[in-house]
Formats: structure tokens, C-alpha cells, sequence
């Protein structure tokens, strides 16, 4: 039998050492690498340095909108209630996925941005342009503002790096967005240009999504699975407004 | 019932006046018998009609003729033995074998065999085209390249008898399922994906109860080999 053999830059277990991306993980890693480092270095393949490792930690803290009731750990806590863990947080990752929180969203805004960079500076009037052609990160529900977007914004200024090159383009586009046409950006436009700040490959930003949804779901999938509430089991019928058909005989009890 | 509860600070989501009630559309609850789209379960459905019957309304919103009702079955008896070969059986082994409970491995699996199922619909885009105007040469995703579907479908066609179908000689197997749900009615990407979930929980559930972490030594850890490439970070 053969079976061609599948090329992995992940990862290998040796019997004394272990290899991730392209690093050792007890001779090079241990001791040396964060929690945010070692997500994107698994997520991308780049190892961030400690400063730029920072802008992680600042995605992930901002983006802790863990509120139940939001759709995605909603979810969360519908798959958990009959006690796992494991069930809620993959019910989150999958649930959702190619929606309004799945990947999809965050990898759109990635190449709308790196395709907005690709056409050189720009005016606001040739922004404008473009971002009535079909702006891809934009639209808020139910609220004026992403509260996310506008913490990382002062946030990515306190640590000066608002006048990187991305997030330049990204401000530019929401200036006159907002202004122009009363369009909000949605937080992952933020995080698009953070990450494209951080010189990831455009390819690989859209997994950022799933660290997301994995720490705020986690902490409802572990809360949801230790509750187990029984309205989340099963709703009492009365709330449920029931548009069903109305009874109706089948074509067989009626003899055809 | 009274909520006394006061939020830390108010936002969209305790200030928007939000539906009370969740809307159901298909299935109703009753205190005597339940109804799928109208039709009673017990009453009806139970004493006239067969599970896959029930299945083909629960994907269309009415009840299979009887000719449609055949091809439905058969569609999805083709569709059912999904094999240890197959990701999706193997994933729900995997983590038998690693001594997952049976409802997680089971969990594991369906969601792999759903993703199958898009992968499969997405891939023969353009035979559910040809479906509309089966004169034409068959598209390319639906053919049989190496020939090694040859014999499966001719114990299909042998199966079909002389009944007027979609299945043609040279399809792969996968194109002969999707054109025996075609057959049925069935044609819409994802009332085909719905169908190849159900259908094809059947040979995950079973490869699954027979699996256990006694299977560990014998599982086959390097098929196929992975080969890990050190990256370059010079």
C-alpha cells in the first residue's frame, strides 16, 4: 500500500524535544514566549516580539464581549447546557461560521484593506469612492458605535502605533465613512489592520477569529456546563410563538 | 414574573425592546401529538407514512408521492454507509478510541459529515445545473475519472430497473447519489446537505458503537505519514 505522505510545518513530537513552527519548543520557547506569542505563532507561523506581542493582548482583552446574550455564546450556552464544556465552545466555533461573527467577516475586512493599500495613498473623495463601491468591515447593529473599535483605537494610540500604515488606511476610511455616510466600523475592520500592522500574512488573519470566539466562549461554555439550566434545555412551549401549519391530513389518511 | 435585576451599566442589549418569544415555523408541540408541518405525528404520519416519508417532509415541507418516495429511500440507503475511510467515521473513531464518550465522538463526527456534505454540494455545483437540462454532456465533477465507480453504479442502475432516472453510466458514486436525491425532488444545496447528514450518520453511528480505547494499539497512528518540514525563520 501506499499512501502519499502529507508535508506539516506544524509541528513534531521527537522523544526529548518538541518542534512548532519551526522552533524548539524546551530549547527556544519555554520561558521565553507568551500566551499571545504562541497563539499567533501557531495561527501564522511568525513569532511576534514582546512590544508587538503587546497589540495581542490588547485584540484579546477588547474583544472579552463575553455577554451571554449575544448570539455567538448564546450558543454557547444553549450547546452547553447538558453539562459539556466541550460541546459549548465547539458549537461556538462552528455555529456561526461564514456569518456576521464567523471568519468570513474578519478575513473580508483583511483583503478589503490590503486591496485599499494596494492602490497607493488615496484622498478622502477617492476613499469615498471606494468605500460606496462596497466597504467590507463596516456596520454596526443596535448601537451608534462599536465600543471595541473606539477602546482600541485610543488604546492602539497610547502604545503609538496609530501611525502605522494600516491603521492609518483604516481611520481614513471610517473618517469618511462616518462622515460621509453615516456608516460605523465594526471592530474586526480594527483588528484587520492591527494584524496587517503586524506584518501577519493577510491569509492568515482570519483565524484571530476563532482565538476570539475561543476565550469568550470558553468562559460561558465552563459557566453554561456547570449551570446546566433547565429553560436552556427546553424552553417552556409558551414561549414559543408558534407560526407552524395549522393540522392538516395527509394525502394517504385521505385515501390518495 | 417580576425581574428585579439592574445591569452594571445599560447598552443595546438591555435597552432595545427585543421579541419575547422564539418563532417556530415547523415543528409544533402538542399535549395529545405533535405536528411537522401540519401533519400529526401519532394520528397520521405514524400509521401512513415511513421514517424517510417524515424525513422528505421535514427537508421539503410536504409529503413524497409514491414514486418520489421510493427514489427518496433509495437515495438515501446509497447515501448510508459512510466508511471508516471516510473523515468523518474516522474522526467519530478516533475519538472512541481515544476514550471519548460516545456522544462526543458521535458530535465530532456528525459535524464532520455535515462540512462533507457542503464540500460534496459545492464540488458538483454544475451537475445540479446539468439536473435542469440533463441532455447535455455531463459536467466534469460528475464523471468517473478512473473508472473505479464503474461497478457500483452499474448494481445501482440494475437497482432502478428500467425507472427513468439522472443516474447515468460514468458518473462517480457521489454524482449518482446527488442525481437519486435529484430524482426525488431533492436538489436545493442545502436540503442535499441535510439529506447526506442523516443518511450518512448511519455508517459513522455504526463504526463508532463498535469502537473502544482497546482499539488504541491497533489504530494506525502514521496513515497516511506526515512529514513535518522545518520552516525556514533564518
Amino acid at each position: 500500500m501506499t499512501v502519499d505522505p502529507i508535508e506539516t510545518r506544524v509541528a513534531h513530537t521527537g522523544g526529548d524535544e518538541l518542534r512548532f513552527r519551526g522552533y524548539r519548543v524546551f530549547g527556544q520557547l519555554l520561558g521565553e514566549t507568551s500566551a499571545a506569542q504562541i497563539l499567533i505563532l501557531g495561527m501564522t507561523g511568525t513569532l511576534l516580539d514582546r512590544d508587538a506581542a503587546l497589540v495581542v493582548d490588547d485584540i484579546l482583552v477588547a474583544m472579552s464581549s463575553a455577554d451571554p446574550r449575544l448570539w455567538p455564546f448564546k450558543v454557547t450556552r444553549l450547546a452547553s447546557a447538558h453539562g459539556s464544556v466541550a460541546a459549548g465552545v465547539a458549537a461556538t466555533l462552528l455555529a456561526g461560521e461564514g456569518g456576521m461573527y464567523g471568519s468570513n467577516r474578519l478575513a473580508s475586512a483583511t483583503s478589503w484593506l490590503t486591496g485599499l493599500a494596494d492602490r497607493g495613498p488615496l484622498d478622502d473623495a477617492a476613499m469615498l469612492a471606494i468605500v460606496r463601491e462596497g466597504a467590507q468591515g463596516f456596520g454596526v447593529l443596535y448601537r451608534a458605535r462599536d465600543e471595541r473599535f473606539v477602546a482600541l483605537a485610543a488604546q492602539i494610540a497610547k502604545r503609538g502605533r496609530h501611525e502605522l500604515r494600516y491603521w492609518r488606511l483604516c481611520m481614513q476610511a471610517v473618517r469618511v465613512a462616518r462622515s460621509e455616510l453615516q456608516l460605523e466600523a465594526h471592530v474586526y475592520l480594527g483588528l484587520a489592520a492591527l494584524c496587517l500592522d503586524l506584518r501577519l500574512a493577510p491569509q492568515t488573519v482570519a483565524a484571530l477569529s476563532f482565538i476570539l470566539l475561543f476565550h469568550d466562549g470558553l468562559a460561558n461554555a465552563t459557566e453554561g456546563a456547570d449551570q446546566q439550566p433547565p429553560v436552556l434545555r427546553e424552553l417552556p412551549w409558551s414561549a414559543v410563538d408558534d407560526r407552524s401549519m395549522p393540522l392538516r391530513q395527509s394525502p394517504h389518511a385521505r385515501g390518495q | 414574573m417580576t425581574d428585579a435585576w439592574t445591569p452594571p451599566s445599560h447598552g443595546a442589549l438591555d435597552e432595545t425592546a427585543w421579541p419575547e418569544r422564539l418563532v417556530a415555523k415547523a415543528v409544533s408541540r402538542g399535549d395529545s401529538d405533535d405536528r411537522l408541518h401540519g401533519y400529526a405525528l401519532l394520528g397520521d404520519l405514524a400509521r401512513h407514512y415511513s421514517f424517510s416519508d417524515v424525513l422528505f417532509s421535514g427537508l421539503t415541507g410536504e409529503l413524497p408521492d409514491r414514486a418520489a418516495s421510493r427514489r427518496f429511500a433509495l437515495a438515501l440507503l446509497a447515501s448510508a454507509p459512510t466508511s471508516v475511510a471516510e473523515a468523518p467515521t474516522h474522526v467519530a473513531l478516533l475519538g472512541r478510541i481515544a476514550g471519548g464518550a460516545f456522544s462526543a465522538a458521535l458530535g465530532a463526527g456528525l459535524l464532520s459529515l455535515a462540512d462533507q456534505a457542503r464540500s460534496k454540494t459545492e464540488h458538483h455545483a454544475a451537475l445540479v445545473a446539468w439536473f435542469a437540462d440533463p441532455s447535455g454532456e455531463l459536467p466534469a465533477c460528475a464523471c468517473d475519472a478512473t473508472g473505479a465507480d464503474r461497478a457500483w453504479i452499474a448494481s445501482l442502475q440494475a437497482t432502478l430497473g428500467g425507472e427513468a432516472t439522472l443516474v447515468r453510466a460514468g458518473m462517480s458514486r457521489d454524482a449518482a447519489k446527488l442525481a437519486l436525491f435529484a430524482d426525488a425532488g431533492i436538489r436545493e444545496p442545502e436540503r442535499v446537505q441535510a439529506a447526506l447528514t442523516v443518511a450518512g450518520s448511519l455508517g459513522v453511528i455504526a463504526e463508532a458503537l463498535l469502537a473502544g480505547p482497546s482499539g488504541l494499539g491497533a489504530y494506525p497512528v502514521t496513515l497516511p505519514p506526515f512529514h513535518y518540514i522545518e520552516p525556514d525563520h533564518s
